[in-house]
């Protein structure tokens, strides 16, 4: 069997220039934060849609609409009409999962601060809390006219500081103050990022007499084809019938270009990282060419000195890529991204910390490629000589 | 030769990184041909001759009264997945295939160059049903029915005074 190092060798090795073993850890680090914050980014932006979507609700919407809700107008109390006529829908204590929505987005400003900032506003009625299961009341109590209740990451979206979205405080929109009551959660949905005032106030406040759509629990996926039925049926009304999972889906692939530059930079600066560290074994390869030479001499197999600075590139990216990912943790984790007229919350869970981790680890051995091959090359006799 | 070694150990991870960066959505250009489905209808809904005295969607929408015995005659447009229905739209709309500035629509049978208002005075619901429901089973691949085909319908038409029109089929001629 061929000799091997021992691990002291390569560990003991990078206590030999600090100065650069700190920088190539340091490299490693910023790498492992920058995989996991990516990561974390896609997603959050991913899980925020998939949360919304569900197979047994369906989203009534205006066939002009082009799948647009907030641009989608249908006739007020299509929900009373949908629980009446469709088999299938889903009830809880006799109360039919349909619920009739306004969704605006619209210039809101905070207490007496005359900043007009851009936020989400759904008109609802109780019912809305039948269909929307995610959503839980956390702080206060549900809604009357002229009170609305706010999502956790309401203030992310606007730009706002929490304390001003506590309950008590006011906030103002379509010429009305409004005063917030309640505070509510609706985790991995793009539901917490919105305002909920009730339905008929914000009708007659937005001159309106129709709903932006109908949102439709059902007691199972397959009662959807009942609910597309009576789209075709009522063809008068002009509507269609996109399953929230569907509808959720098209929304997240429209962030796909997104998603796929984050991976793009994070590749970039992952590939600087990678000839930075490349350079720097090469480097240290160079330094040591008489020892290595000796190693040889005494019997160790050029292989032998190649997994000795596989060793040592790892050793010190692992401990590189924990900094790194305590980083993260202390610097990513509950942080919210504000995106349109909604926001995310960052998912620091365990797929994207093993992306971090294994994108520092398998930079350090691909860095190993050149020293390793310097080595292999290694003319024993000659390199003895070198000075 | 420090330099020389470097670029050759370093040469094909450089380019598996930049293939990995400039990778693209690139969807591949998906075969358009798409089998029908197997329709589970029962056999006596199908009818091997076009029967007589058919009317068009438009004509019939002015003229039918509920309850009425009709024959219609039309082109598929939609269907409702999961259930044994579809959309039947007078054969005078021209399809985005047809006519229009989308003649290469992969969804002809959308209708989506023509005016919704109009699409939906054009069209009436056609359903299978077993007693008072409909049936739950795909009516796309029924002897061949699918998106745009001429068919003549033989049911009960259901109207209401809103102007939309529903036949309770009880036999289909599909066009070869």
């Amino acid at each position: 069997m061929a000799r091997r190092l021992p691990l002291d060798y390569a560990v003991l090795n990078l206590g030999r220039r600090p100065g650069r073993t700190l920088l190539a850890g340091a490299s490693s680090a910023l790498v492992a934060a920058l995989l996991v914050a990516t990561a974390a980014f896609v997603r959050g932006l991913d899980t925020t849609f998939q949360g919304a979507a569900r197979a047994d609700t369906a989203i009534v919407l205006s066939s002009v609409a082009e799948r647009d809700v907030v641009r989608s107008t249908v006739t007020a109390g299509l929900g009373e009409l949908i629980a009446a006529s469709v088999r299938g829908v889903a009830t809880v204590d006799g109360v039919a999962c349909v619920s009739d929505e306004i969704h605006m987005g619209t210039n809101l400003r905070l207490g007496d601060d005359e900043r007009v900032r851009a936020g989400f506003v759904r008109g609802v009625t109780d019912r809305a809390f039948l269909v929307h299961d995610a959503v839980t009341v956390t702080e206060g109590r549900t809604p009357r006219t002229g009170e609305v209740i706010v999502g956790r990451l309401a203030a992310e979206q606007l730009g706002a500081r929490e304390e001003e979205l506590a309950v008590g405080r006011t906030l103002r929109f379509e010429n009305s103050a409004f005063t917030i009551v309640g505070r509510f959660a609706a985790p991995g949905t793009t539901i917490e990022a919105e305002i909920w005032t009730p339905l008929a106030p914000l009708r007659g406040l937005t001159k309106r007499d129709d709903s932006s759509a109908t949102f439709v629990k059902l007691e199972s996926p397959d009662a959807i084809g009942e609910l597309a039925l009576f789209a075709k049926r009522r063809l008068d009304l002009e509507l269609v019938v996109i399953p929230s999972a569907v509808y959720y889906r098209e929304l997240s692939d429209y962030f796909a270009p997104i998603r796929r530059l984050s991976w793009a930079l994070a590749a970039l600066i992952a590939l600087a990282a990678l000839f930075g560290g490349a350079n720097t074994l090469n480097a240290a390869v160079q330094d040591r060419v008489r020892e290595l030479a000796t190693l040889r001499a005494i019997g160790y197999g050029p292989w032998a000195l190649v997994l000795s600075l596989a060793e040592e590139a790892l050793v010190l990216a692992s401990a590189g890529a924990l900094v790194g990912l305590v980083a993260a943790r202390l610097f990513l984790a509950g942080s919210s991204v504000r995106i349109a007229m909604s926001a995310f919350q960052l998912t620091l869970d365990p797929p994207a910390i093993l992306v971090g981790i294994a994108g520092a680890l398998a930079l350090a051995l691909f860095g190993t490629a050149p020293a390793a091959l310097r080595v292999l090359k290694l003319p024993v006799a000659a390199a003895l000589k070198e000075n | 030769m420090t330099s020389s070694n470097f670029l050759r150990a370093f040469l094909p991870i450089a380019v598996v990184g930049l293939g990995l960066v400039a990778c693209s959505d690139s969807k591949k250009s998906a075969s358009a041909s798409v089998e029908l489905p197997t329709s589970a209808l029962p056999e006596n809904y199908h009818l091997a001759a076009e029967p007589a005295n058919a009317r068009d969607v438009l004509i019939a929408k002015t003229e039918l009264k509920d309850g009425e015995p009709v024959v219609l005659r039309g082109r598929v447009q939609d269907f409702v997945n999961g259930m044994a229905a579809f959309t039947l739209t007078d054969g005078a709309l021209k399809s985005c295939d047809q006519e229009g500035p989308m003649k290469s629509c992969e969804t002809p049978w959308d209708y989506c160059c023509t005016d919704p208002a109009e699409l939906n005075a054009a069209s009436a619901v056609i359903e299978f049903r077993d007693g008072e429901a409909v049936r739950r089973t795909d009516a796309r691949g029924f002897h061949g029915l699918d998106h745009l085909k001429w068919v003549t319908v033989k049911g009960i038409a259901k109207t209401d005074d809103k102007g939309n029109l529903t036949v309770i089929a009880d036999g289909i001629y599909v066009k070869p």
